[in-house]
């Protein structure tokens, strides 16, 4: 479709002089100022093409001018298609006279009327405002920079005109549909995002399960009862075998057992009396043996004493002989212990003596000693006393006081001398304080005074000397003090008394020192000890031999009586044991010949004759003995064993208590096994497995079918999606080939990409994604305008012009940008784009170029 | 001369697990109740002995009504002796299903538990084979050869595969001339389900109601009439309830198996009848939805229809079209026509139901 042109009378301010705008194919520039009614040319364009004449619409009733009337519209222009030339659409908007009619322009010939007309319409622009080609492509003032409408209808209709399959419109939106609905039922088996199953889908596999495990829980029981069969048919064939065993051969076992125990213990009652038999036999035997021996023994001892006592006899006569030499050993032994007891005491004497003289030689020498300490500690303590008492002196620290006051004393006379002021009369007359002067007398004079002179007087003042004086006074006032304190007039008297006093005092401690020296006991003690040695001296006997050697010969004497007495004790030690002995020997032998005696007594007679009785008795009882025991070794031999015996009655007796106790066991489990297998029977565990087994069948094959038909589902919805996605790509290529230049003039460097609902989704940029709604209303608005230029200039080449409006689109671009529109513009409309641009803002379009369009009365 | 009827497998107690939980029902009620009709068959034709050669019951855990209903039934009839062989569904095991039947058994009813010969008639002896285990793993009948009996008729009762027809490996295979070798007059034989004649004294009896899609022919019992020196007479006598048809068919683009299906069902009452229809082919979309039309007028007019096999569809052009002439939908649907995903035919099927589905 392209617009010659429009007509308008009595809509909305067109009143009934009306306005006509004459376009051009190309580019039209509609500049007029505000309230000129430029949208309501759109409105009323719009209203002409989409709505019926007799529509009571918001947008229709708003075309009527506030003072009333009917609407009346007229469009020239080329529809294409079926029409061959120009044609007229005529409307008027009436509810009840409404007016749709198409003329042929150049015949003037009505084409179609009422709805036959509209349906024409219909065919070429879409069913109703804002949907077909004329929603996409024309945009009202406001929604300048909004994105080109591009739902559903507009998207398949985009689609059959880009694809060149006019007349499929249904196609597209089908694909839709269909995928919409493959999803929804592919929802209905697995979920969106993880494709877990789902719904009916779930619950079957859950089915699934639950009859597997009921399977499961059946073939366990059905196995528990196989095992329970197993053992029972176990069971069966051991009582079987027990019941055979407990019939008449068992109990006959028994039997012949007892019978053999019966007879082992007849058996073993004789052998207890052989064995007696044979134990008294034995008891003979020994008796008889031990009699025998016994008769040996007593003939053997009686030979045995009788040498003993000879024996003894010679024993008795050797200890006498020693008695008898011991005894002469005594005697002489004794006789020189007398004699050496006597040279001992000799000797002794003669020692003691000795010993006596040297120790009065030792008194003497150690009295002189005494005498001469006691002499020199009694001059020592007579010096003492003449020293008599200490006269008054100084201590040493007064004396070191009086020494520091004089040199204190001697310091102040220093500064006093050197401080005051020495005054010398040289003449007569002089007075000092009133004092006469005389002549060559020299007066120190300190502090302040008066010198006349013939009534002159003359004033003198000396402080420092002063002050040296009162310090000279005051040394002077201190040293006197120190001296009155000491009782001494000067210092070196003090001085004086305090050596005189330091020498006395050495000297008494030296005397004393030396009466300790000599006599540390005391004088008193050394006085008695002096006349305790005097008394020693003078009992002193005359000077013996020498005492060593007496001291030697006393020792000789003494080690002989020593030893001669150890001997002697030996010797008696001796003599007493040999006497024991004898003793000893004469008891024992008196024993033995008593013993001897008795034995003899007990043999009696002829002692061969005796011990061959003896002999005999002994083979005959060992004789009786070996023949009862060979009888009872046979008795034994031919005897059954009664342990034996016992022992087989008691296996049989204990085999059969355990056969009925195995059997009594048997029969309990056999009956609890046959309780378990009725159980279940009853159960009927056999038909329930099948038929758990058939329902597993069932589910899994219903569970199969629909994971088929997820699959399937799923594969429709992923082909259906990659084709679209694939025409898609297809559909837009010759729209991105228009849009490339287009889009170079006013965005250089970008890349405009689409999205499955065909609108621009977004903007490659420097190889960066930009959502398109993230970018400024001024570039959304260019985008707008660029795309809708493309989709245009595509639909011409089509054969489905359409003509591009633009209501006040560019507001919101800058200078450059704006320059690069027009250039855009200009571009799109030389490929033959139809394009109506519509302002307010005559300067800014100034140079966008065009046809002018210029509105005038409707001629 | 001795006049018997000869039946095997009935399996009673069978449950029908993989069938919707109603037909499962009837179709267990219908193995009991055919233990009625052999009995009223008998009775009507005056014989006095069921010979029934092994697989009684299903399983060796029936349930109590599974037990004693049929045993009901056999003892209402007093005339008339039932002879029980154990199979390899329910062999006599120590403290197993036989002594819960010995419990219940009337007195008409006798239990072959062991293999002593019965004398059923004056002359006439009965020569059993039970089942004791779940697999022997030997020829159970072996020891007929030498087996004594007085002068007279000698039947053999046994149960179990003969080597030259068993399909596969058998755990205890009966010997093909068992019957000729331990002198048999009638060997009466069960395990195959379907009606089979191995020799003219040597018959299957099969099962008399059948519980499965059968490749032979089930659903009768066999009367049976044995006479010394001559070959015994047998007849069938239909006696099954349900109908279970085995349809396979490789189908070819064009062809109407509409009559010929309706052939196959003659003969039954169509609610008692089961189909699996076991189909194979490459057809045009309109013989398939013709085809899956009749199926679903089936599964509504029959018992149960089961479907088995794969009939492809071929898309053509045509239905392409019809589909769509280009864009998304007709794009899509070529690539799923010419991929090699398993689910590329069912998601093209989904494809059109889901276009006619939007269209409406």
């Amino acid at each position: 479709m392209i617009l010659e042109s429009v007509r308008l009378r009595d809509v909305r301010g067109f009143g009934g002089a009306g306005v006509q705008l004459d376009l051009h194919p190309g580019l039209n520039v509609l500049s007029e100022a505000n309230e000129f009614g430029k949208s309501t040319v759109f409105d009323a364009v719009r209203a002409a093409l989409f709505f019926k004449h007799t529509a009571n619409t918001e947008a229709t009733r708003s075309l009527v001018p506030w003072i009333g009337g009917v609407p009346q519209i007229e469009i020239d222009m080329d529809l294409g298609g079926a029409f061959d030339g120009p044609v007229r659409l005529l409307r008027k908007f009436h509810r009840t006279s409404g007016v749709t009619e198409l003329f042929d322009i150049r015949t003037g010939r009505s084409l179609a009327v009422a709805d036959e007309a509209h349906q024409v319409l219909q065919d070429h622009l879409g069913d109703k405002p804002g949907s077909g080609p004329t929603g996409l492509l024309w945009v009202e003032q406001g929604h300048s920079i909004a994105q080109p409408d591009t739902g559903p209808a507009n998207t398949a209709l985009l689609k059959d005109l880009l694809a060149g399959e006019v007349g499929t419109l249904t196609g597209g939106r089908r694909a839709e549909a269909i995928l919409a609905e493959a999803k929804r039922k592919l929802g209905e088996l697995v979920t969106a995002k993880t494709q877990k199953p789902t719904g009916l889908y779930r619950e079957v596999i859950a089915h699934v399960d639950t009859l597997e495990s009921e399977l499961a829980v059946l073939v366990k029981r059905a196995e528990s009862t196989e095992t329970a069969r197993a053992e029972l048919s176990r069971v069966v064939a051991e009582l079987e075998a027990l019941d055979t065993d407990s019939t008449d051969v068992g109990f006959s076992k028994i039997a012949a057992a007892r019978e053999a125990l019966r007879m082992a213990e007849h058996a073993e009652a004789q052998q207890a009396r052989l064995r007696s038999e044979r134990d008294l036999l034995a008891r003979d035997a020994e008796t008889a043996e031990a009699r025998n021996a016994q008769f040996v023994a007593t003939v053997n001892e009686i030979a045995h004493l009788r040498e003993r006592l000879d024996m003894r006899a010679k024993a008795r006569t050797g200890l006498e002989e020693r008695m008898n030499i011991l005894h002469k050993r005594r005697d002489a032994l004794r006789a020189e212990e007398s004699k050496a007891r006597d040279h001992a005491r000799g000797a002794r004497a003669r020692l003691g003596d000795a010993q006596k003289a040297v120790a009065s030689e030792a008194a003497r020498r150690e009295l002189d000693g005494l005498r001469d300490r006691f002499a020199t500690a009694l001059r020592a303590d007579a010096e003492l006393a003449e020293l008599g008492e200490p006269k008054a002196a100084p201590t040493k620290s007064e004396m070191t006081n009086l020494h520091r006051l004089r040199q204190a004393l001697a310091v102040a006379e220093g500064r006093f001398k050197a401080s005051a002021t020495r005054l010398r009369a040289a003449a007569s007359g002089f007075s000092l304080d009133g004092a006469p002067l005389r002549v060559g007398e020299e007066i120190a004079v300190e502090g302040e005074s008066e010198i006349s002179w013939e009534g002159r007087i003359l004033h003198l003042a000396a402080p420092n000397a002063r002050q040296a004086g009162v310090a000279l006074r005051a040394a002077r006032a201190g040293l006197a003090a120190a001296l009155a304190e000491v009782n001494a007039e000067s210092v070196e008297a003090a001085q004086a008394a305090f050596d005189a006093a330091d020498e006395r005092h050495r000297t008494e401690r030296r005397l004393r020192d030396r009466r300790v020296a000599h006599a540390p006991e005391g004088l008193e003690r050394l006085a008695s000890e002096v006349a305790r040695l005097e008394g020693l001296v003078g009992e002193s006997a005359e000077p013996a031999s020498d005492p060593q050697s007496l001291a030697d010969d006393l020792e000789i004497a003494e080690t002989r009586v020593f030893e001669v007495q150890g001997e002697l004790r030996s010797l008696e030690y001796e003599l007493s044991r040999v006497t024991s002995e004898m003793a000893r020997e004469t008891e024992r032998s008196a024993a033995a010949e008593a013993q001897l005696a008795a034995l003899q007594s007990q043999v009696s007679g002829d002692v061969e004759t005796v011990q061959a009785e003896h002999r005999s008795r002994v083979k005959a009882t060992a004789a009786a003995l070996e023949a009862a025991r060979a009888a009872l070794v046979n008795q034994e031999q031919a005897s059954p064993s009664l342990q034996a015996a016992k022992a087989d009655v008691e296996r049989l007796e204990a085999g059969a208590r355990n056969r009925s106790a195995r059997r009594q066991a048997l029969s309990e489990r056999r009956g609890a096994l046959r309780e378990t297998l009725r159980t279940a029977g009853a159960d009927a565990i056999g038909e329930l497995l099948a038929e758990v087994d058939g329902r597993l069948s069932r589910a899994v094959a219903r569970r199969d079918a629909l994971r088929r038909r997820a699959d399937a589902l799923a594969l429709l919805v992923e082909t259906l999606e990659s084709t679209g996605t694939s025409l898609r790509e297809q559909f837009l290529a010759p729209v991105k080939a228009r849009l490339h230049p287009l889009l170079r003039e006013v965005i250089p460097d970008v890349q405009i990409n689409f999205g499955s609902d065909y609108r621009a989704s977004g903007l490659s940029r420097g190889g960066r994604e930009e959502d398109v709604l993230s970018l400024s209303g001024g570039t959304q608005g260019q985008i707008a305008v660029l795309t809708r230029l493309a989709f245009a200039d595509v639909m011409q080449a089509r054969g489905r012009p359409m003509p591009v409006v633009l209501d006040e689109t560019f507001v919101h671009s800058d200078h450059l940008r704006l320059e690069g529109l027009f250039r855009a513009l200009n571009m799109a409309c030389a490929g033959g784009v139809q394009c109506i641009v519509m302002t307010c803002h005559e300067r800014m379009y100034r140079d966008l170029g065009g046809h002018r369009v210029i509105p005038r009365e409707w001629q | 001369m001795v006049r018997f009827l000869h039946t095997a497998d009935w399996q009673l107690g069978k449950r029908y697990g993989q069938f919707e939980d109603a037909l499962a029902g009837r179709l267990a009620q219908a193995r009991v109740d055919v233990v009625e009709r052999i009995r009223e068959t008998a009775k009507r034709r005056h014989i006095g002995h069921i010979l029934v050669a092994g697989d009684v019951w299903d399983t060796e855990q029936p349930s109590d009504q599974s037990l004693r209903q049929p045993l009901g039934i056999m003892g209402d009839e007093e005339d008339i002796r039932w002879w029980l062989l154990p199979g390899n569904h329910d062999p006599a095991r120590t403290q197993g299903l036989w002594s819960r039947v010995a419990e219940a058994a009337p007195p008409n009813v006798e239990l072959l538990l062991d293999t002593d010969p019965r004398e059923i008639e004056p002359g006439v002896y009965l020569l059993p084979a039970p089942w004791t285990s779940r697999n022997p793993g030997r020829d159970l009948t072996a020891h007929w050869d030498d087996l004594v009996t007085p002068d007279g008729l000698r039947i053999g009762i046994a149960h179990g595969s003969t080597a030259d027809f068993a399909g596969e490996a058998q755990s205890s295979v009966i010997a093909r001339d068992r019957v000729n070798r331990a002198r048999l007059d009638y060997l009466a034989l069960g395990d195959w389900h379907g009606v089979v004649e191995v020799d003219p004294r040597c018959w299957y009896a099969g099962t008399p109601e059948p519980d499965r899609f059968p490749r032979n022919a089930p659903g009768a019992v066999l009367e049976v009439t044995v006479d010394a020196g001559s070959l015994p007479k047998v007849e069938r006598i239909d006696v099954g309830e349900y109908h279970w048809i085995r349809w396979n068919r490789d189908i070819l683009p064009g062809e109407d198996v509409r009559s010929e299906l309706e052939a196959q069902l003659q003969g039954g009452a169509e609610r008692r009848t089961l189909l699996r229809a076991e189909l194979r082919g490459n057809l045009p979309r309109s013989d398939v939805e013709c085809l899956d039309a009749l199926l679903w007028e089936l599964d509504g007019r029959l018992a149960h229809v089961r479907r088995r096999g794969h009939v492809r569809t071929q898309w053509s052009e045509a239905d392409l079209d019809a589909l769509d002439l280009a864009g998304t939908v007709r794009v899509s649907a070529e690539t799923l026509r010419e991929s090699d995903d398993p689910a590329s035919e069912e998601a093209l099927s989904l494809l059109f139901d889901i276009a006619a589905e939007v269209a409406e």
